[in-house]
């Protein structure tokens, strides 16, 4: 055992915890009852067009930013985007880090070199961002999943790498 | 996030999350994912450390080549030889108050206004879409 490892944080019971002390609505949490259902993957991943959904209020620079009350657009980010072009934004999470460097919550770099390497067969032409932490479910299963859904369909990718903050 | 996997894996769509929420990933039955114990706001890695971004990712993408039977991965990796920053977030018990004085409530508030990370952006926006009136500005971004 290696010295001082704590167990992983359990936000769920922290978070209600906190929220209750503050008089805010509690969050309704999703609990799945059925086990999921997994695609199989269509082809190698080297074959393979590789898309994003990122959750951290990520934006580019021109592009609209997000508000920090129940937003349940997205944007799309053309995945050749300058990295000094991205900007994050978010009520919830500590922001220092990810204003120093986006790959902290957005890994360009990192999926540039998968497509450098070979590891995945390309990148799609975009990246989609949105908020997270939405309090209503519905909204983000009739309003803000299928939108979502629908673009990585017609943008024919693969493989998504979804990335919550 | 979870919801939004299910939905793109009943389309057909493989994915893979990467989780730094350990419990809430396991409550949502996320598909599949990997599981990365750091501070929230730290999915993809720390700062000015692309090596370690990429092995995160790496090791992420890799799951879906792995069947069905890995479907949370925990990866190995330490923000630091200490784990005294779990104390720190949302507190075990509940939130830090001073004597005397109401709970701190340290989130920001939930503007209903987008929120822009420097004025040059608002302005590069509102350049961008005409004062935010038309149909992009909506979130269909382009």
């Amino acid at each position: 055992m290696e010295r001082n490892r704590k167990p992983p944080i359990n936000y769920i019971e922290r978070i209600t915890a906190t929220y209750a002390a503050l008089g805010y609505e509690p969050y309704e949490w999703h609990f799945a009852d059925s086990e999921p259902e997994l695609a199989p993957i269509r082809k190698p991943l080297a074959e393979s067009r590789l898309g994003v959904i990122a959750t951290g209020g990520i934006y580019k620079t021109g592009q609209v930013a997000f508000t920090y009350k129940d937003d349940v657009t997205y944007r799309a980010i053309s995945s050749d985007v300058a990295e000094e072009d991205l900007r994050a934004t978010h009520f919830a999470y500590d922001l220092t880090d990810a204003r120093k460097d986006i790959n902290v919550v957005f890994p360009v770099g990192a999926l540039r070199m998968l497509q450098g390497k070979g590891i995945v067969g390309e990148l799609a032409p975009y990246f989609f961002t949105c908020m997270g932490g939405i309090y209503s479910q519905r909204r983000v299963i009739e309003e803000l999943a299928p939108v979502l859904v629908q673009r990585c369909l017609d943008d024919e990718i693969d493989v998504v790498l979804l990335i919550p903050v | 996030m979870g919801l939004i996997a299910h939905q793109l894996e009943n389309a057909g769509i493989s994915t893979v999350s990467i989780s730094s929420a350990r419990d809430i990933t396991t409550a949502v039955k996320t598909p599949r994912a990997s599981f990365l114990d750091f501070p929230l706001g730290h999915t993809t890695g720390k700062p000015w450390d692309l090596d370690l971004s990429y092995e995160i990712v790496l090791q992420s993408v890799s799951l879906v080549e792995q069947g069905s039977g890995n479907k949370l991965k925990d990866l190995s990796h330490r923000w630091s030889d200490s784990d005294d920053w779990k104390d720190e977030v949302f507190p075990a018990g509940g939130p830090r108050q001073l004597e005397d004085q109401d709970v701190i409530d340290d989130r920001l508030e939930r503007w209903e206004e987008p929120q822009y990370q420097t004025q040059s952006d608002l302005e590069a926006s509102f350049q961008a879409h005409h004062g935010e009136e038309c149909e992009i500005c909506r979130g269909i971004d382009f």
